[in-house]
């Protein structure tokens, strides 16, 4: 048996199985970890939404129009202040027109992949739909957010796998030594040769019997062939 | 475990159990260290939440103490706090305290609880400039914790696909190098040992202590060969010591064996686990896209970029069809598989497979037109049959009827490890590297799989001239099973169901319901993993349950009820829970029934198979299962559209509970009239 081939075929699909698990574990680490973080992002950005909804309607409970709140522009402009990643927050009237916009970025402008985009009605006390408030927030930080912690992963991952791999060489190796020795106890047995420095008893004590079946096979035919050969029949003990 | 056993079983066990420790150890320490990075980064993102309420909840508490109002006698605030934490479950507490510190308003648990489990925002409440009390808002470290740590059952089942993956492929390489070499080498001494010389043919060439091994029994035969020649040489008109030569060689048999030997019987095992490891990858490229290929589809047809979006077919119908075109490409192609893989070899029709196979799952991935994903899907489908046909037929030329069974369990355990391994593994990806490169990774797998059968296989077993059963046969066997009622019954009412309910449900079904439920494809992988599980650790259980009861007909007929009873609870409302019930009763079901049908198509076929032979019969069985199979998604398809998902899944149930209550009623009045229950299968 080629030991070295051996110990190469047995490591390599060790550490390819142990790569492809730690690659999926980062994986669903990763996909975890954007999912929660925007749930909290959206969660944050709901509450901010409701706040603003529910300061813009005492407004609409008296019977102001939309276009006619005039804390409107103060509250979106104070909310966005609060966050840097508001691209931006829009009042719309019942038609959909803007009535108020926060200054940073115009609405629609930046209607990308990259921002997301939520909004929540507007109605007075009667029930009747006045119009809505926009919320539009940027994606980068978000992003940025993830590319640090998947590189912090996969450094991780990278590690994890080197880690692996090198104890995969040193107890596949261990373990190859140890069936060495019991190859090595087998030959030096029969062979009649110096036992090695940690002989594997089973395998030697096998050996033995086998030497001891050997020898005593031989000496049987050999008893056999002389008694065959030899004149004196009758004086031949079998 | 015997002195001689410990040689070779010990090593093996002690082997796998590193590698099992070492892939244990490094996914947890990296769950580990994830989890903790994660808690550690989101923890802020949670308090600009915290901040976000804070900012809100004290301008309108400054607001009413710009009224007028006193902090301490603000009306209302306890069940407004209730009803903003009740909102928000992310936020653990609201507190208000005055401008000494006591508690005015709100939940008690910070008082209580150390402060490095909540994350604390204080705001300061102002009356004309000057701080009249604070507001708390709380978060509860743990919250993000919890959520992170959802994550737990993907990450044993990413553990459980590593370890299973990892077993399959170590069997396999240790087997042929080490397990498979060594027994030969113990057997041979223990044989020595126990007197036996006899020549055997070598598993490993020129392996070190194998031909010492050789050279000790050659070296004992030669003696004998001697002996036997000297005593033919013994003069002829001497016959006492004739007799008395005689006599001897017949005592030394006794006592020793000479001569030469057949193969060992793990030359046998080596072979057949060859055929487990390609099995496993094709299978494992095949179901890679099994949690998402509906959806897949589905989306293809109704972007409509070849103009099938504007077909008169219904949507749900449109994303049965490539599925249907797999089966139907398997179903009807198998049987010509079979045969050509016995005429070419199982080396060549397997590379065929494969390469069919890559073609097939690479056109899927890089061509996302509807039409050439149903091409390419029946095209796969022919490649998956002629894999299986060329694995099958392998397990067959290296067994005998000593250990067929033996080999089939070996082959069909390893389409059952691919079962569970693949769609689980196969969600994963796709939630991260998207569908098309899902498939286009199946490809490469089906690519290695074809490689290594260059490497491994041979096409020894091949048929120079053709065999083919004449089609007079066939259409004989046709005949005579199409008037056995009991046969047709089992078909009709079992097997076809059987296989209709797993490829519309599991298959199909499955992955659009859940789709359309929100689950993420790791977890559709997750639960439709479920299924193989099942039939994995509770087939054996039933097999025997079915032997030692001789309950064949009750098992198929309580598998088929529970299939069905499993799909019912949908009415009362879709939810994941109760699809995964479903999958979980259709694993079930088919444990049960899967190896009680086969016993029952041979009792059923008793005279037919005498004229017949048993093969054509299990043949004829197995295609009319795949036509059902073939039918299974386009028919439920066709409900989707019609009823939608949730209600297709309760027809699907209650169409498996009517058949197997046919079936039931149909094999308790035979069983009556013929004794269909009495004796013992072979």
């Amino acid at each position: 048996m080629a030991m070295s081939r051996l110990s190469i075929s047995i490591t390599a699909p060790i550490v390819l199985v142990s790569a492809l698990a730690v690659g999926l574990t980062v994986f669903l680490n990763v996909g975890k970890l954007d999912r929660t973080l925007a749930e909290l992002e959206q969660s944050r950005l709901r509450f901010t939404l409701n706040n603003l909804r529910e300061n813009l309607e005492t407004g609409l409970d008296l019977g102001l129009p939309v276009k006619g709140l005039g804390n409107a522009q103060a509250a979106i402009d104070r909310e966005a202040r609060a966050d840097p990643d508001i691209v931006s927050i829009a009042v719309l009237d019942d038609h959909g027109t803007v009535a108020f916009i926060t200054g940073r970025s115009g609405r629609g402008t930046d209607d990308g992949a990259g921002t997301m985009r939520l909004h929540t009605g507007l109605s007075n006390n009667l029930g009747v739909s006045m119009g809505a408030i926009e919320l539009s927030y940027s994606r980068r930080s978000h992003e940025r957010f993830m590319a640090g912690i998947s590189s912090q992963l996969r450094i991780a991952a990278l590690v994890a796998i080197l880690a692996s791999s090198a104890l995969a060489v040193l107890g596949i190796r261990l373990w190859v030594r140890r069936i060495r020795r019991t190859l090595r106890s087998i030959e030096h047995t029969l062979d009649q040769g110096a036992p090695p420095q940690h002989p594997d008893r089973r395998a030697a004590a096998l050996a033995e019997q086998v030497n001891r079946s050997t020898q005593d096979a031989l000496q049987e035919l050999d008893r056999a062939e002389r008694a065959i050969t030899s004149a004196d029949i009758a004086g031949t003990s079998l | 475990m015997s002195d001689e056993q410990h040689l070779y079983a010990r090593p093996v066990r002690q082997l796998f159990i590193f590698a099992l420790v070492l892939l244990l150890a490094t996914q947890v320490a990296l769950s580990l260290y994830a989890w903790r990075l994660a808690e550690d980064r989101l923890l802020p993102e949670l308090g600009r939440k915290a901040q976000a309420t804070a900012r809100s909840l004290s301008g309108k508490l400054d607001r009413a103490l710009d009224y007028g109002i006193p902090l301490a006698r603000l009306e209302g605030v306890p069940d407004f706090f209730a009803d903003v934490l009740k909102q928000n479950s992310d936020l653990a507490y609201l507190r208000v305290s005055d401008a000494h510190g006591a508690t005015l308003y709100g939940s008690v648990q910070p008082d209580i609880s150390p402060d490095d489990e909540f994350l604390d925002t204080a705001v300061r409440l102002l009356l004309n400039g000057a701080s009249v009390g604070t507001l708390h808002v709380g978060v509860d470290k743990r919250y993000v914790a919890a959520r992170v740590r959802e994550l737990r059952y993907d990450i044993g089942i990413v553990l459980l696909t590593s370890l299973l993956i990892a077993f399959e492929i170590l069997w396999f390489v240790v087997t042929l190098n080490f397990t498979v070499p060594m027994r030969q080498i113990v057997a041979r001494m223990v044989r020595i040992a126990s007197g036996d010389f006899r020549q055997r043919p070598q598993a490993i060439e020129g392996a070190a202590l194998a031909s010492r091994l050789d050279s000790i029994t050659r070296r004992v035969n030669q003696g004998f060969e001697r002996l036997l020649n000297k005593a033919a040489a013994a003069p002829q008109a001497d016959p006492q010591r004739q007799a008395k030569a005689q006599t001897t060689l017949q005592r030394l048999r006794g006592i020793y064996h000479f001569g030469e030997s057949a193969a060992d019987g793990d030359l046998t095992q080596q072979r057949v686990i060859l055929v487990r490891v390609l099995s496993f990858l094709f299978m494992f490229a095949e179901m890679l896209s099994r949690p998402f290929l509906p959806v897949y589809a589905a989306s293809l047809s109704a972007a409509g970029t070849d103009g099938v979006g504007a077909s008169i077919l219904p949507a749900g119908l449109l994303a049965s069809l490539p599925i249907t075109a797999f089966l139907l490409g398997v179903a009807l192609s198998m049987p010509i598989a079979g045969r050509w893989s016995d005429r070419v070899g199982r080396r060549n029709s397997y590379i065929a497979g494969a390469l069919l196979v890559t073609a097939g799952l690479a056109a899927t991935g890089l061509i996302p037109v509807y039409h050439a994903l149903v091409a390419a899907r029946a095209a796969t489908g022919i490649g998956y049959a002629l894999m299986f046909m060329s694995c099958q037929g392998y397990v067959f030329d290296n067994t005998d009827n000593s250990n067929r069974a033996k080999g089939m369990a070996l082959f069909v355990g390893s389409i059952m490890v691919a079962e569970i391994c693949s769609p689980a593994v196969g969600g994963i990806l796709a939630d991260r590297i998207g569908y098309q490169q899902v498939f286009i990774s199946g490809a490469a797998v089906a690519l290695i799989a074809a490689l290594l059968a260059g490497a491994v296989l041979d096409n020894r077993h091949a048929q120079t001239s053709g065999p083919a059963a004449p089609p007079l046969s066939r259409r004989t066997t046709v005949l005579r099973l199409a008037h056995n009622r009991r046969f047709l019954a089992l078909s009709i009412l079992s097997g076809i169901p059987a296989k209709f309910l797993y490829s519309g449900f599991l298959i199909f079904l499955v992955p659009l319901l859940l789709t359309s439920l929100d689950c993420t494809k790791s977890e559709i992988g997750r639960y439709t993993m479920l299924y193989g599980l099942s039939c994995l650790a509770l087939g054996p259980l039933f097999a025997r349950l079915a032997d030692r009861y001789n309950a064949y007909a009750a098992l198929v007929a309580a598998g088929g009820l529970l299939t069905g009873a499993g799909m019912l609870p949908i009415l009362q409302g879709a939810s994941a829970d109760l699809v995964m019930l479903g999958v979980a009763t259709l694993g079930i079901g088919q444990a049960m029934s899967i190896s009680a049908q086969l016993v029952l198509v041979a009792r059923v076929t008793q005279a037919e198979a005498q004229d017949l032979g048993t093969g054509p019969i299990v043949g004829m069985f197995r295609l009319l299962e795949r036509l059902g199979a073939a039918a299974g998604p386009v028919a439920t398809g066709a409900l989707v559209a019609h009823l939608g998902p949730q209600q297709a899944m309760a027809a699907l149930g209650a169409f498996g509970l009517g058949t197997s209550l046919l079936f039931m009623l149909a094999f308790r009045r035979r069983s009556r009239t013929a004794g269909i229950n009495q004796g013992v299968p072979t």
